[in-house]
């Protein structure tokens, strides 16, 4: 009872200097910044001869999520443009280069005005694809597909039948020889209990390696906005082997 | 020993029972994936049906195996195909030419004896084969990527010549191929143009490019229309560009969008005899139809609906096409105006999908009836 009654002075006595501090440094003589409210320069007189500045449009300030969206495209398209995924030259929609891969949902973008209305980013899906999965068939993603849409040595060159990714859809009906050194499957399950790989939840927090619905697929080596910019889009560096000893164990 | 024996009849019974239950290849599934399935357009002037693959229903596919082996083992496995990534297609007469990049190689598809699949020995294969057109006297052009060139073979495989530009352009990409009349058409995709190869002379012509406005992003496709219009496919662009016959280029068919008849990856494309224009669209997962006039009519297949591929990319009208030589195709009434087309669905298990396509003219009375396009 004794010590109950002590803490609760000291707790009073504290109480009454932090308020006490609180209010004499918000007394208006030097208030905080305040980082929501944009910084006016002092106006100067125009010269004579030069003609008045138009005012600057007036722009809404965003809030914490538009800023965290606007971040992200930031940072995926800036390794988009100029590079190999750059095709805004090609398609007639200069300054454009999301659209060649992710197809509006709505021909416009309409205005966000609904309370908790999605953002614009989750109105772009990757183009038209479905997961197609055949109960006894491994199959490619939804994103394997859509790489697989330009890279089947039309639009891009082929990754089907000549270079390193053998497509596990095959395994079901045709038989394909034992993977080689340069061959990889796609569309398959991570297989995170078999002796040799690492687990799926440590492959995870790396963040790097993604794993969609828990299958090896394209985007789980090819990072194809080259955010990072590691040479041939990879996900990380693979100097000495390190994207593939992120699954592998050796 | 009585007992011995009646636990081995009951444990072989449940064996059997179970592998039934639990083997997904059923028929049922295979009904869901394989048809048929009819869609018909928004107006119904439109009627397509799937009829699935098309390999599944040729005699060369071998019988089902008796009850016992079924009932112990499970339904049997489909045949191994010895297509793999079907592609780039065309038809002359009663065959189908696929081009496949897996193997790679150019089948022969045979659907008027007896459904036979079988390579082509060329006598020096393509690399990379994804388009292929018949020219005159059973003669094939096969567009290959990788050698970036055209291959030209005569009736009996054997290769003619490699045909390639000599404008000094070094980035001929060959994509497609159309022969029409005394000329080659090739979607080059490294140019970004469609080059013209003359058979008489044996040169090649100017090459048509589009204006900027209009940028060729990726030619994947070519087809000549009724018209006399080369419809170009644009893989990149999400449009059909357009092509006179003096090689103006004119307003593009299409737009890109997912919205029913919007394009997002066009790719292969073709011409019915009655003028519908309808394109592979490998993003979308469906086969866009289009009237005569560019106006989008309907969709089949497609993410959305209850049946899609997985990557269509190449397509072909069957001119000469009778159903009754096929298994399950006998008992249907079809009207003779119907036109068949065929789908190659590149990651689709070696599949050709058989469509059949009704168009139906709309009299005064408002009742729709069957009936040749108007």
């Amino acid at each position: 009872m004794r010590t109950k009654r002590h803490l609760g002075l000291w707790a009073a006595m504290f109480g009454v200097v932090g308020a006490f501090f609180a209010v004499a440094s918000h007394d208006g003589t030097n208030p905080r910044p305040d980082p929501s409210k944009t910084q006016v320069a002092p106006t100067k007189e125009p010269l004579a001869n030069t003609p008045p500045t138009p005012a600057p449009a007036v722009v809404e300030p965003l809030n914490s999520e538009e800023s965290v969206v606007k971040e992200r495209i930031a940072a995926v398209t800036h390794g988009v443009m100029g590079g190999k995924h750059d095709f805004s030259s090609l398609t007639g929609r200069p300054g454009d280069v999301c659209s060649a891969c992710h197809v509006p949902h709505v021909q416009a973008v309409r205005p966000l005005k609904g309370e908790g209305e999605s953002f614009a980013l989750e109105f772009y899906r990757m183009g038209g694809q479905r997961e197609v999965l055949v109960p006894d068939r491994f199959m490619p993603g939804p994103t394997s597909l859509n790489c697989l849409s330009c890279h089947n040595g039309t639009v891009a060159p082929s990754t089907v039948g000549s270079s390193h990714v053998i497509l596990s859809a095959h395994r079901a009906g045709f038989e394909i020889g034992d993977f080689s050194t340069r061959d990889h499957p796609i569309g398959v399950l991570y297989p995170e209990r078999k002796a040799g790989y690492k687990g799926r939840a440590a492959l995870l927090a790396t963040g790097r390696i993604p794993l969609p619905q828990g299958r090896v697929e394209c985007v789980s080596c090819h990072d194809p906005h080259n955010a990072a910019g590691f040479e041939k889009m990879l996900v990380m560096s693979n100097r000495r082997s390190a994207l593939c000893l992120a699954c592998h164990e050796k | 020993m009585k007992s011995a024996a009646e636990s081995l009849v009951c444990f072989v019974l449940c064996l059997g029972c179970a592998q039934c239950a639990t083997n997904p290849r059923t028929q049922m599934e295979r009904a869901t994936l394989f048809g048929p399935h009819t869609v018909a357009s928004s107006d119904g002037t439109i009627e397509a049906t799937v009829y699935g693959d098309l390999l599944d229903r040729s005699a060369a596919v071998p019988q089902k195996t008796d009850w016992l082996t079924e009932f112990l083992y499970g339904p049997a496995m489909p045949p191994r195909r010895l297509l793999r990534t079907p592609q780039g297609l065309t038809s002359l007469g009663g065959t189908i030419f696929v081009c496949d990049q897996g193997v790679p190689d150019v089948f022969r598809v045979d659907f008027v004896h007896d459904g036979v699949v079988s390579p082509i020995r060329f006598s020096d294969r393509p690399v990379c084969p994804v388009s292929i057109a018949a020219g005159p006297e059973g003669s094939l052009y096969v567009a290959d990527t990788t050698r970036r060139a055209v291959l030209s073979y005569d009736s009996t495989g054997n290769i003619v010549e490699m045909l390639s530009p000599t404008d000094g352009n070094d980035g001929f990409i060959p994509t497609s191929v159309l022969v029409y009349g005394s000329t080659l058409f090739v979607a080059d995709r490294g140019g970004r143009r469609i080059a013209r190869y003359d058979f008489p002379s044996r040169e090649w012509l100017s090459s048509w490019s589009p204006s900027s406005d209009s940028p060729l992003g990726a030619p994947t496709g070519l087809a000549m229309s009724e018209d006399e219009v080369l419809l170009i496919s644009d893989a990149l662009g999400g449009v059909i560009h357009r092509v006179d016959r003096e090689g103006r280029w004119q307003t593009p068919m299409g737009r890109r969008g997912r919205a029913v008849g919007e394009l997002i990856r066009p790719m292969g494309l073709c011409c019915t005899g009655s003028g519908l224009i309808l394109v592979a669209d490998a993003a979308k997962q469906a086969v866009v139809v289009f009237d005569r006039d560019g106006r989008e009519l309907m969709d089949i297949g497609g993410a959305d609906g209850d049946w899609r591929w997985t990557l269509p990319c190449g397509i072909a009208w069957l001119a000469e096409f009778e159903p009754q030589g096929l298994k399950g195709l006998d008992e249907i009434a079809a009207p003779d105006s119907r036109e068949w087309i065929v789908v190659s669905d590149m990651l689709g298990g070696g599949g050709l999908t058989l469509i059949g396509i009704d168009q139906r003219r709309m009299p005064e009375d408002g009742a729709l009836a069957t009936g040749a396009h108007e």
